[in-house]
């Protein structure tokens, strides 16, 4: 069960194509007067594994619905090397999906199933049953071409459900949540899965969850949506390290976000913020451009325990909660009525551990306080 | 043993109640039985002595026989036609983007809710127009139209048991929506759809009010028949008709219960293995 996908098993016997460039220019989707999707337009290079987080109600769903074929948009074009596929109906477009419940289909076995979109496209009797053993020596369900689904664990369920969307090598995967049905050792177990299938298929893989872990752990890059518009696209590092916005900043990770009431620049390219309850805190840098901004401090970036002389950053607070789990140590501090600081640290870094109640002084770095656009 | 005398007694006191409602429920029609092998030459309850002599008579009588045929000939078609527009219904209605959907579902089963004397009485002045109304044709378009309903309302069921992304996965697999519906959405829903079409034919198998306006003698039903036989000839073999009409509906009330038993499996099985 847990051995790898090896690259030379997926293309052994055959000739793979890289998987397809995919543009898209202005592909926007109205309802009346509402926009499910703003004009989008995002490029996503050949053998990429892309995801789309957001939360419900962002547009990724109809993002992925207008790429599939089921929703049309309202303008815009969704360019496969190079090949619009508005206007193209969803079985002509040679796209595979792997939807959240798999949706196989219960009356037929595992083979007949992985078989279905090679008899679709009348292939011959002897070239589907060898796609057919291969793909499922690929996926490691040698021995279940005659199971039905019904018999199958929710993990082989999803293997095969892998198995039938890229038998006749389609241009691009699409995967919707195909996680979030599995329990989570498994769910780990798949994501390590789905990444070697989709390298040793070379194909592009656009795929969408609410997870942003998920996202994160495997996704070349990432856009995040919201309100139906794209917010960000970059690679993990990038989105978490280096936000574009408040939203950008707080759904991806944790942070600790302080309103601001006053700034002034400091000496050495420095920002002195005034917050919103009256804490004055360093940042290094000057604020983004734009309307307004908040202050943005990750958990992992402070430190907790005695005063510090010397800190450019320093708050005092009561421990209101302690969780500790593999290995890390979650800290809620409270520091003033309305807010409490999240802050993280490695169990064994510690120097002592606190308990509920304490008081205790929280600092960090300047260049460890971000100043992040509202919008 | 163990249970609180008020709990025991609550309990026998339900299971009583339950078998007075059934005994309620079924008990007129079973009456019939006894008196189908009665041994008198009139109705009479109880009977004075038991033979089987009525289905003998029974057997033996052209008109009867013909009338069943005839029955045969009527509910099978009827319940042909039901089904393939009943099917269409619930696949427009449950899985396409129909505007007034609620609309629309509501005019699709007011075939059955509406009373049949009024949509006899509509039939026979339309059929009369083209003289029709004495014709296979009237009385089976006649029973099509409010047995479609029944075909309506169980393939709706069985679609709506199922997501609608078996039929996205088969589309982005290739298949375009005659043969997704071909080889994905027909093979799971076709115990609804047989269900509907037993349902049908058993609705049309026991239909009397469109029959009295829509066949003559050259095409009278079953029931038709032995509504005539009560009025001129009140023999037992008005009860024995009655019985093997009753013994059919049983036949196929049992097989649409053994086809829904097969369907939930089924349907649990699906669901199981997308959650498991």
């Amino acid at each position: 069960m847990n051995k790898e996908i090896t690259g030379r098993e997926a293309t052994a016997g055959s000739q793979r194509r890289r998987g397809a460039r995919v543009v898209y220019d202005g592909v926007t989707k109205q309802y009346g007067n509402l926009y499910a999707l703003h004009p989008t337009s995002l490029e996503i290079e050949s053998g990429e594994f892309f995801s789309i987080i957001g939360p419900s109600g962002s547009g990724k769903t109809t993002l992925l619905g207008v790429t599939a074929g089921f929703i049309p948009p309202t303008d815009g074009q969704i360019l496969v090397d190079g090949r619009d596929l508005v206007g193209i109906p969803p079985f002509q477009r040679n796209i595979g999906m792997v939807f959240q419940n798999y949706s196989l289909f219960p009356h037929m076995t595992v083979a007949q199933n992985i078989g279905f979109p090679l008899r679709m496209r009348k292939l011959g009797r002897a070239e589907a049953d060898e796609r057919i053993k291969r793909m499922l020596g690929v996926v490691r369900l040698g021995g279940m071409a005659d199971r039905y689904p019904a018999q199958l664990s929710g993990g082989q369920q999803q293997r095969v459900a892998l198995a039938r969307a890229a038998v006749y090598d389609p241009v691009l995967l699409l995967m919707d949540e195909p996680l979030s049905a599995l329990d989570k050792n498994l769910r780990e177990e798949m994501q390590r899965e789905i990444k070697a299938f989709q390298q040793a298929l070379g194909a592009t893989v656009i795929y969408v969850t609410h997870d942003q872990y998920e996202a994160s752990s495997m996704s070349h890059r990432i856009a995040i949506m919201n309100g139906g518009r794209v917010a960000q696209i970059g690679s993990p590092r990038e989105l978490y390290e280096n936000p574009r916005n408040r939203f950008v900043a707080s759904f991806l990770g944790e942070a600790n976000l302080f309103e601001v009431r006053r700034h002034e620049p400091a000496p050495g390219n420095r920002t002195l913020v005034e917050t919103g309850q009256g804490f004055r805190i360093q940042a290094a840098g000057s604020p983004p451009p734009g309307k307004g901004f908040v202050l943005c401090v990750r958990p992992e970036r402070i430190s907790v325990g005695e005063a510090k002389s010397g800190a450019a950053n320093q708050l005092t607070g009561t421990v209101s909660d302690v969780v500790y789990s593999s290995g890390t140590a979650h800290y809620r501090i409270r520091v003033a009525p309305d807010m409490e600081i999240n802050q993280k640290i490695q169990a064994g870094s510690m120097a002592r551990q606190f308990e509920i109640g304490e008081t205790v002084h929280l600092t960090w770095d300047e260049s460890d306080s971000q100043l992040i656009a509202e919008e | 043993m163990g249970w609180p005398i008020a709990i025991r007694l609550w309990k026998i006191f339900l299971l009583a109640f339950t078998v007075l409602a059934c005994l309620y429920l079924v008990f007129p029609t079973f009456v019939i039985l006894p008196l189908s092998f009665s041994s008198s030459l009139y109705l009479s309850f109880p009977p004075p002595g038991w033979s089987t002599q009525w289905y003998v008579a029974l057997w033996n009588s052209p008109t009867y026989s013909v009338a069943f045929l005839h029955s045969i000939f009527i509910g099978l078609p009827a319940a042909a036609i039901a089904v393939v527009f009943g099917t269409m219904l619930a696949l427009a209605l449950v899985r396409g983007k129909v505007w007034g959907t609620r609309g629309l579902t509501a005019l699709a089963i007011a075939p059955f809710l509406l009373p049949q004397i009024i949509l006899a009485i509509g039939l026979y002045s339309i059929l009369a127009k083209f003289g029709l109304t004495a014709t296979y044709v009237g009385v089976i378009a006649g029973h099509a139209v409010v047995a479609t309903p029944l075909v309506f309302i169980t393939v709706s069921a069985a679609l709506r048991s199922y997501d609608s992304t078996f039929e996205m996965a088969a589309m982005t697999l290739g298949a375009n929506g005659w043969k997704s519906f071909w080889f994905v959405t027909f093979p799971m829903i076709r115990l609804g759809v047989l269900a509907g079409g037993i349902f049908a034919f058993s609705f049309s198998f026991d239909e009397i009010i469109i029959a009295l306006f829509l066949t003559n003698t050259q095409t009278t039903t079953l029931p038709k028949q032995l509504y005539s036989e009560l009025r001129y000839n009140m023999t037992p073999t008005i009860a024995a008709a009655s019985s093997v009409i009753i013994a059919i509906s049983l036949l196929l009330l049992t097989a649409v219960a053994l086809i829904e038993k097969r369907s939930r499996k089924r349907i649990a099985a699906a669901g199981a293995g997308a959650k498991a």
